[in-house]
């Protein structure tokens, strides 16, 4: 069962640009915490461009944004050229001078990726320009390996190239 | 404006009237005692300058202060564990427990630093902070629910699901005095009686949702304090392999290799192989893990985890199969797996989640249950006992977990006399039992300071045993012990402090008083800080105070060096001795239990040695090193006004408490 679920999932990893998997969360937030600071200058995971909330059971659920290749929020926009895809990274990014906020891409999203902070402006991961600083303080990484576990390989937070 | 940055207000509460206040932190406060245990302890310090220091804990005069350290919450690397601090119920000294979960991270987005609760509400309430909004609620269709579905009822009345809480159990409820406080259900603070203190005050519970957020004056210079911290919190092996895996279940191998786990009630100090193999973190990794978790917001070690029992790992396993919860610390293995002879992980699991339901502190109840133990095999306690006091005649031979639970039953619910019995803790404990029995049992109970029980063998461990010793908060590890050199074996930091490596040297008793005053400087610094002292407080080349300086100069703006850091944290060791010292403590207080004192260690590497041979000389080199006087163990004026603390000398001269 595993590995079954983990092939598929790395078969559709490589057509997405960022990708949290929540088998190797730990929930410590560290993403949130440092996407907030790196994008709103403080400490508030309410102002992150992810999120990492917990089921009732206790298991962290990390949501992130896919870069869709037909995304429903783009699609939703009624501004044009509004969402763009940016030319370095490729990622799926909100020009904010022709945001509206009318909120309707949060509304469309499937994955629910997408949320509004407290001015009404859409919270969306624009990938940092390349070098997520989200990925890059994911504790749960090869380098930090857990040999009892299954998977000792994995990581938790991946930023993986579109195939060209 | 800029004074706000990386730090939170003081929230207080009166529960007696109701009424709810804030205040801005100190400017001078935050330099001189740095947030979290420091400021919590002299906010004590300071709320018992106004009411009798005599006065009963229970009582609504006593004081209980939650404070988070200025890096906890921040995602500096090390989680965020928030101290607990009131005039202990159990001991009747100075009181503090820590503990991990999201709820103190919580506090501090909401824009609380502090959170200082008194008084008493006549019926049973709760504490709810929204951001600026904080109101006193109704609980008492709480009270009497364990901690998960009381969690789980706040969380539904207030409509939120990212609400977290500090929760009492039905021990705290009914006073247990080593009663805990269960923060986000499932991080104890366990030490003390947080727990019980809120009981007085009819508090079941503390919920907070933080969406505030912290300010910080420089985000890209703390992100790289960030980087180079979690850098090095990612290098040593031992928290790779260890630590990383399965936490403090991860040193239990190490211990017993080195005769410092003590079996059934430490009359032995290391555990037969077959048990052994059967009680280790590779047992538990192989047949009960299923995830590790994070304790709490921004940690990169992320030591706790979930277990699940399927059913045949184990006898006891079939019982509990499909049971799943947090994983167990050290605390279980060696309280519960040794101590009481239970090589069962699922029943030890079980009885971690059991107690954690009910909310009672689980070094204190399972070294309990082995003093019980122990009594029956010699024949101090039968079945007619049992019967009597619990109402049906249990057996409590080594490894019963059954009755354990029963046990723990009788305790945090107070159905029988058995609880009544041990209600005020193993000392009083043992002292009743003498009553009714008429033969000498105090020999049986392990305690250190305070009567305070604590779970390790100290004889072969000159630093563990003077640190138990003379910790201000009771027998405890985490007010200096994790910090000594010995117990890890770290010559090359050993030369590093004192120019040689004896500090490190294993069971003998050169330097150890020294070290421990220096680990207990070392731990108020971590403590204050917000910060987790399990995987860095030890190493202080790796994580220098310098290194935290930096961190909070770029989060508040306000510059500190390493050195303020340091004399910050001794500070708030003498603050907290004070106290003590107002009690009535001295000296002869420092005390250990008569087993650890007077009888030889059996078995493994240290055998043959007794804390007498070295607790005295080691007090001394302890009392000398921090600057207090040997003779009484009294602080001295000289030693306060090089720490700026003329205030405090002040105080205790009017009492007579201080060496001129």
């Amino acid at each position: 069962m595993y590995s079954n679920r983990h092939l598929r999932r790395e078969a559709l990893s490589t057509t997405r640009l960022l990708k949290a998997d929540a088998e190797f969360c730990d929930g410590c937030r560290m993403c949130e915490i440092v996407c907030s600071l790196r994008k709103a200058g403080m400490v508030n995971p309410y102002l992150a461009r992810l999120r990492v909330a917990r089921s009732e059971e206790g298991i962290p659920r990390p949501t992130i944004c896919r870069h869709c290749k037909v995304a429903k929020c783009q699609l939703a926009c009624p501004e044009p050229g509004a969402f763009y895809e940016h030319q370095g990274t490729g990622a799926l990014v909100i020009d904010e001078s022709k945001c509206t906020r009318c909120l309707k891409c949060v509304e469309a999203c499937p994955f629910a990726a997408m949320w509004v902070g407290p001015g009404g402006e859409v919270l969306k991961c624009d990938l940092c320009d390349g070098d997520p600083v989200c990925v890059k303080h994911c504790p749960y990484t090869p380098e930090n390996s857990l040999p009892h576990l299954p998977y000792p390989r994995q990581s938790c937070l991946k930023y993986v190239v579109r195939r060209a | 404006m800029d004074k706000s940055y990386g730090r939170g207000q003081i929230l207080k509460v009166d529960l007696t009237t109701g009424t709810v206040s804030r205040e801005p932190i100190p400017a001078g406060l935050a330099r001189k005692h740095l947030g979290g245990e420091g400021i919590n302890s002299r906010l004590l310090w300071e709320h018992f300058l106004k009411v009798d220091r005599r006065t009963d804990p229970t009582s609504p005069d006593n004081v209980i202060i939650a404070g988070v350290g200025a890096l906890g919450a921040t995602g500096y690397g090390a989680g965020t564990k928030m101290k607990w601090t009131f005039k202990s119920p159990r001991t009747g000294m100075f009181g503090d427990s820590s503990s991990g979960g999201t709820f103190g991270a919580n506090l501090r987005w909401a824009g609380y630093d502090h959170l200082v609760v008194t008084g008493r509400a006549d019926h049973p309430v709760y504490i709810w902070i929204h951001d600026d909004a904080v109101e006193v609620r109704d609980a008492r269709h709480l009270w009497g629910m364990d901690v998960e579905p009381a969690d789980h009822a706040i969380k539904q009345e207030l409509g939120h699901a990212d609400i977290e809480t500090a929760i009492i159990g039905r021990a705290g409820e009914n006073m247990v005095t080593y009663a805990s406080l269960q923060v986000s259900c499932h991080r104890g603070a366990g030490r003390t009686g947080a727990g019980c203190v809120f009981g007085s005050k009819n508090l079941k519970a503390i919920a907070a949702r933080g969406t505030k957020g912290i300010h910080i004056h420089d985000p890209n210079r703390f992100l790289e304090a960030i980087e180079t911290f979690t850098t090095a919190v990612n290098k040593p092996q031992r928290v790779r392999d260890a630590w990383k895996n399965v936490g403090t279940l991860g040193v239990f191998g190490y211990y017993n290799r080195s005769g410092l786990s003590p079996f059934r009630n430490n009359q032995y100090s290391t555990v037969p192989q077959d048990k052994v193999d059967k009680l280790t973190s590779r047992w538990y990794t192989d047949n009960l893990a299923l995830r590790r978790l994070s304790c709490s917001p921004g940690c990169v070690t992320g030591c706790a985890g979930m277990y699940k029992i399927k059913g045949h790992e184990s006898p006891a396993a079939p019982k509990y199969a499909g049971e799943t919860g947090y994983r167990m610390e050290l605390a279980a293995q060696i309280g519960w797996g040794s101590m009481c002879d239970i090589p069962d992980m699922p029943a030890l699991a079980h009885l971690w989640k059991m107690t954690c339901a009910y909310g009672v502190d689980v070094i204190e109840f399972s070294l309990s249950c082995s003093f019980l133990m122990e009594l029956w095999e010699r024949g101090i306690i039968d079945q007619r006992d049992t019967g009597e006091w619990m109402g049906e005649p249990i057996t409590l031979e080594w490894g019963n977990y059954e009755a354990v639970l029963a046990v723990l039953e009788s305790i945090a619910l107070q159905k029988n006399a058995l609880g009544q019995i041990f209600k005020d803790g193993i000392y009083k404990a043992a002292q009743r039992i003498e009553d009714l029995k008429g033969v000498p049992i105090l020999p049986y109970v392990i305690y250190g300071k305070g009567g305070l029980p604590f779970i390790t063998e100290p004889r072969s461990n000159p630093s563990w045993g003077v640190a138990i010793a003379v910790a201000s908060r009771g027998a405890d590890h985490l007010k200096g012990a994790v910090a000594t050199l010995e117990r890890f074996n770290r010559p090359d930091l050993s030369t590093h402090h004192y120019g040689r490596p004896e500090a490190a040297q294993f069971a003998t008793p050169t330097l150890k008083g020294m070290d421990c005053a220096r680990a207990e400087n070392r731990c108020a610094v971590i403590n204050s800080l917000g910060l987790c002292s399990f995987p860095i407080a030890l190493d202080t080349v790796l994580y220098p105070e310098e290194l935290f300086a930096e961190a909070l100069t770029a989060s508040t703006g306000v510059p500190m060096t390493g050195q303020e850091f340091r004399l910050a944290g001794e500070r708030t060791v003498n603050l907290e001795k004070a106290f003590n010292a107002r009690l009535g403590l001295r000296r002869e207080d420092d005390r250990l239990c008569e087993r650890w004192l007077d009888e030889p260690q059996v078995d493994g590497p240290g055998k043959g040695a007794r804390a007498k041979d070295f607790l005295e000389p080691a007090k001394d080199e302890y009392y000398e090193a921090h600057g207090w006087d040997r003779k009484t163990s009294l602080q001295t004026r000289k030693k306060l006004e090089q720490l700026d603390m003329s205030d405090v000398a002040q105080v205790l001269t009017r009492e007579n408490a201080l060496i001129p």
